[in-house]
């Protein structure tokens, strides 16, 4: 399955800025299941200093600056990418115990395990996971389990959260987005041992004629991975209540929000309001 | 000075290098003889001019959450044997070399986690350790510029390294300040002793930070650059910055354009290409951790990777200090270097290993336990926690084993210490301090000592007292000499840096300009005051005390009002005879006070010397230009320092002493701070503001003085008076009456005051100096049109016709004058906020907004 991805970000300050110096992780990476067809990233006005690099993660991520006056900053990226049914790996039937057990964490996953900015591993967490991740119960069941019951027990509410709502926070008033409950699962599963990590990236915005629209598929979405026990990932969507959804496209992925922030940066000028405007579009490519 | 070569035997040795008995004394032994020999009113004597000194150099460290507190160095030093310091030398050299190892394959290949010789957890708990932004440095060179190992004395006369300190090792200024103290202090001591010198190592760690600029750059530009006076060692930054010459830069002087840094200075950007960085790693860059929102460059970590710019130490240097790899160090040593480790350090169990945990939780008693990830938390003594403690430290190693170390308790030595007016031991830890050079890592021959009795391994930077360290000659070594290498000498051609003056350094010494004239002036007006009482103590009551109530006016416009609290109704009874509300009553008082033939000492005079609620007091001006000092204390030389010192002085005794004594000294020392500003002061763009804010201010009260005391006609028997006070508070009556024999007329004292371009009193005089120093501020191509447009709109103001039309009287008043005074704040204040603007305008960036996430 093929798919087109615009994501346009704008900044718009009607009292002008002078300058900005950015980051950005926009440029989607390959995975097991997606390959990148095409991908490019414009910025308007012009940059005048702009480079790509890899982050420790092995994301794309995109340093760029503007240093003279403006009003309004446009970032589009657009990409194609192909998908394919993420592989299913048998491990995921192992008990998660045993899973964590095994101790075989390769380096590049050990950051996944332990805590990081805005994901804490707490005892609350930890009790939080164990109605799930009961002992001996499989991976896939344990984590099908805990996607669910983030997804009935939590209101879904853009207007309750901001980029850095606390885990706790969001446990005590049970509600969130995508990001929110993206690290309240994350936070749980590394409570427990295991190791997991954040995912950066859309959905499709049309769902196929007959299926419901998914929450987040007008701008960009987070969800997040566990790692099992033959060193894949398990994706999970606790805003959906999906398990290895098939048609998630992947940007990035990182310990948590922070590392992986679609655009972040610093901005000089007057100060004064400014406006974000960000519109996501997703549309298959039929060939 | 008793040093000489003079009572020196055939070998150069000093007899007190021995004994009676004629056998070699060990350096203790020579140190405990001397020191004998001093006695303990010698100490006390000499403790007492260490403790001025460093009042008079402003040296203080600010403790976390405290006020500053004023740096203490003991008498007496601690001595190591030479032969004993060589070895500790190659010992640290090593270590240096074993931790740059590190660093070099974390930032790379991170051999030493794939095969399990650290355990990668306890490193990415680090903050130091930016993951995002890792894979990709370069590794060209060493990464560990600058090193600093604390360590504990055995009775051996071998070292223990206690820990590691890689990422801005504090306390190297402060070593050197407390030599340049016993210097002047205890030059015969040091002669005696034969102690090593210290410059050559701080001349040969400048000539390496230039090493660290990018190639091809002929002409580097180092800074250094600080978190601010907020920090806790900032007295060490500005005392480092210029004894080795560079700028002392805050982040916000700093601006990344097109991938490369630059300082942004009066007249516009300058390169730089060395940062020597006193940030820590996850505060200096907020394109990196959001964190470094307030603190950071932002993209300074970018321009570390591309190698536009070079950082000492670089970002994540930190890292090396982990307590987990100061546990393994020994057998890194051998991992990474194949050599056998030549210093101890105490054996260390990591937490995130079960088994390790237990034994760290089961012999709490002997271990130090250290805590990854929490920069300013220091390390918990197992033997010192009280249970409660204990089983809240048990909770919080169980909640994350992985961020506990447990390493074994080593005590330090006691060396002999005068406290209290007696020689007492204490246990003191020493940190040593390592720059790596062209040749190779070079061992600062000295150390930074301090007591740790009350704080074991008290961090430089949570000193109690510190002690000097001298490295002398024993009865194998020679003298420890460091010599500068020729080939490092760094030559730089003659830059004019003189315009190099950073905006936020020009807006503090635009402050300090205008406060320091605030308080002379106040102080001045206080004095005309009382002179005129002296003089006709029936001005007291003339007239119904006319002159009385226009002075005391004057005064009060000056100080400026107190704030007014706001009010509950009836909350507070005891305000309601707050004399300073109600002026009718000041004057009440003032004349029962006199009439009580008591001193003179009415509120509005306590005010306005005491009072810090009075924006303009002379507490509140010296108060501003103590913290306008501190950003600015590498510009000001240690005489100014001095003076500085004494003017906090006496202004506190203002408040026990009421006597026209004590304020005359006052007076007396803020003249000597103007002579200093004038005289010793080169006239370089920061002087220029400087002058600029005293020159505005002098304008500003001058203004206010003639409103308060000219608009309102008096009756004419305190017309003189009246006018004898302007003239002496202003410093113009002995001018005026060598121009002007007769009574002092209105006009001509306006003409005298306002007008006089010859008089440095007079409101043109200020403009004129004003217009000299837009001049040259223009002459290094700093954008002032718009300053000298609205200076040349206030000129026409302040002249002679503008005067004369101005004097008429009419109901007792002169509106005229009220209205051309107004017109003048208002031109003024324009001009005032014109260069504020114009030069000092530092924008604050702000976080873009977060990208809106769906869902």
């Amino acid at each position: 399955m093929r798919y087109r991805v615009g994501h346009v970000t704008t900044y718009s300050y009607p009292k002008g800025v002078t300058r900005c110096l950015s980051r950005a992780h926009l440029l989607p990476r390959t995975t097991p299941s997606q390959s990148v067809v095409s991908r490019t990233l414009r910025i308007d006005p012009v940059p005048d200093d702009r480079l790509d690099r890899l982050d420790g993660f092995g994301n794309t991520v995109t340093y760029f600056s503007v240093e003279r006056p403006y009003s309004l900053l446009e970032v589009e990226a657009v990409s194609e990418v192909e998908l394919s049914p993420p592989p299913r790996s048998a491990t995921e039937q192992h008990s998660w115990d045993a899973t964590r057990d095994a101790q075989n964490h390769p380096i590049a996953a050990l950051p996944f395990t332990i805590e990081s900015a805005m994901v804490q591993r707490t005892p609350e967490l930890a009790a939080f996971a164990a109605e799930s991740f009961r002992p001996g119960r499989s991976l896939l069941d344990a984590a099908t389990d805990l996607t669910r019951r983030i997804y009935e027990d939590f209101a879904y509410d853009p207007t309750f959260s901001t980029i850095s709502t606390p885990i706790a926070e969001v446990m005590e008033h049970r509600r969130g987005v995508c990001q929110d409950f993206a690290h309240l699962a994350i936070g749980a599963m590394r409570s427990v041992g295991l190791a997991a990590r954040y995912v950066s990236g859309y959905l499709e915005t049309k769902p196929p004629p007959g299926t419901p629209k998914l929450r987040g598929a007008d701008a960009s979405h987070a969800w997040c991975s566990v790692r099992l026990a033959d060193g894949t990932w398990l994706d999970l969507d606790p805003t959906n209540n999906l398990v290895a959804p098939e048609h998630h496209i992947t940007v990035a992925w990182g310990r948590d929000y922070r590392e992986v922030a679609p655009l972040s940066g610093i901005v000089v000028g007057p100060g004064g309001p400014s406006k974000l405007e960000v519109g996501v579009d997703v549309e298959p490519v039929r060939r | 000075m008793q040093s000489s070569n003079i009572g020196r035997d055939a070998r150069g040795n000093h007899p007190a290098h021995r004994s009676s008995a004629g056998e070699f004394l060990d350096p203790q032994e020579r140190l405990d003889r001397l020191v004998e020999e001093v006695g303990s009113a010698g100490l006390d004597e000499r403790a007492g001019r260490i403790r001025r000194m460093l009042h008079a150099r402003g040296a203080t460290y600010n403790p976390h959450d405290a006020a500053p507190q004023r740096w203490r160095l003991d008498p007496i030093p601690v001595v190591v044997d030479s032969a004993d310091w060589g070895v500790l030398c190659k010992g640290l050299d090593q270590r240096a070399r074993v931790l740059d190892a590190v660093l070099v394959d974390l930032a790379g290949p991170r051999r030493l986690l794939s095969r399990g010789e650290i355990p990668a957890e306890a490193l990415w708990a680090d903050p130091c350790f930016l993951l995002p932004m890792s894979g990709s440095t370069p590794t060209v060179g060493p990464r560990l510029v600058s090193y600093a190992a604390d360590l504990a004395r055995r009775p051996d006369g071998s070292f223990a390294v206690l820990g590691d300190r890689t990422e801005a090792p504090a306390g190297m200024g402060f070593a050197l300040q407390n030599r340049q103290v016993h210097m002047a202090v205890s030059p015969d001591l040091i002669g005696d002793m034969g102690a090593a010198g210290l410059d050559s190592f701080f001349a040969t760690m400048r000539d390496s930070l230039f090493l660290h600029a990018p190639t091809g750059q002929g002409e580097p530009r180092v800074v250094m650059l600080s978190p601010g006076p907020s920090s806790s060692t900032y007295f060490e930054h500005s005392f480092l910055a210029r004894n080795l010459g560079f700028t002392l830069v805050e982040s916000q002087d700093l601006t990344v354009r097109r991938g490369r840094l630059w300082l942004r200075a009066v007249h516009g950007l300058e390169p730089v290409h060395v940062v020597w960085s006193q940030l820590h790693t996850p505060a200096s860059d907020p394109l990196e951790s959001p964190d470094a929102a307030r603190s950071g460059v932002a993209g300074l970590a970018e321009c570390e990777r591309r190698g536009t710019v070079g950082i000492v130490n670089p970002l994540g240097a930190g890292l090396a200090a982990n307590p987990l790899i100061g546990s393994c160090a020994d057998e890194l040593c051998r991992v990474l270097l194949g050599e056998e480790p030549l210093l101890t350090s105490p054996a260390g169990w990591w937490c995130g290993s079960p088994s390790e945990r237990s034994h760290v939780v089961a012999n709490l008693d002997e271990m130090v336990i250290h805590r990854i990830g929490w920069p300013e938390a220091r390390p918990l003594f197992g033997r010192r926690l009280t249970s409660a403690q204990r089983s809240d430290l048990h909770a919080e190693i169980a909640a994350a084993p992985h961020r506990y170390v447990g390493r074994r308790e080593i005590v330090c030595s006691s060396e002999k210490t005068f406290i209290d007016g007696r020689i007492q031991d204490r246990h003191v830890a020493l940190t040593a301090y390592v720059a790596a050079t062209r040749r190779g890592n070079l061992v600062m021959p000295g150390a930074l000592s301090r007591i740790v009795d009350d704080d074991e391994y008290a961090s430089p930077s949570s000193l109690m007292i510190s002690k000097d360290t001298w490295i002398v000659p024993g009865q194998g070594g020679g003298p420890v000499r460091l010599r500068r290498d020729p080939a490092s000498i760094v030559v730089l051609a003659e830059v004019d840096l003189r315009a190099s003056v950073t905006s936020r350094v020009a807006e503090s010494m635009y402050w300090f300009g205008r406060n320091a004239e605030r308080a002379e002036m106040v102080l001045r007006l206080v004095r005309a005051v009382e002179t005129g009482l002296e003089l006709a103590p029936e001005l007291a009551d003339e007239v119904s005390g006319a002159w009385l109530t226009n002075v005391t006016d004057a005064l009060d416009a000056i100080v400026g009002p107190a704030p007014t609290k706001p009010t509950d109704s009836g909350a507070e009874p005891d305000s309601a005879v707050d004399a300073s509300a109600r002026p009718a009553t000041q004057i009440e008082v003032i004349l029962r006070e006199l009439a009580l033939g008591g001193v003179l000492h009415p509120s509005i005079v306590r005010d306005a010397l005491q009072s810090t609620d009075r924006p303009r007091s002379v507490a509140s001006s010296l108060k501003f230009l103590m913290a306008s000092a501190v950003p600015i204390s590498e510009l000001l030389s240690t005489d100014t320092w001095r003076v500085l010192s004494t003017i906090q002085d006496q202004a506190a005794r203002l408040a026990d002493d009421e006597s026209a004594d004590a304020r005359d000294d006052l007076i007396a020392t803020m003249l000597s701070l103007s002579g200093l500003m004038n005289e010793s002061m080169v006239r370089d763009p920061g002087w220029r503001f400087l002058d600029i804010g005293r020159r505005l201010e002098r304008g500003k009260l001058l203004s206010a003085l003639v409103r308060a005391m000219m608009c309102t006609v008096p009756p004419e028997e305190v017309t003189e008076p009246i006018h004898v006070t302007l003239l002496t508070a202003t410093e113009s009556l002995v001018s005026y009456r060598r121009r002007h024999r007769s009574r002092i007329d209105a006009a001509t004292l306006l003409v005298s005051v306002l007008l006089d371009a010859d008089n440095p009193r007079a409101m043109r005089f200020q403009l004129d100096r004003v217009r000299d120093d837009l001049d040259a501020l223009a002459a290094l191509d700093t954008a002032t049109a718009s300053a000298v447009t609205r200076l040349d709109a206030l000129v026409e103001l302040v002249a002679r016709p503008k005067v004369a039309a101005a004097m008429p009287v009419s109901d007792g008043q002169r509106p005229g004058l009220s209205t051309l005074l107004d017109q003048i704040d208002g031109a003024m204040n324009e001009l005032a906020d014109t260069i504020e603007l114009d030069y000092f305008a530092l924008v604050q960036p702000s976080v873009m907004g977060g990208s809106v996430l769906a869902s």
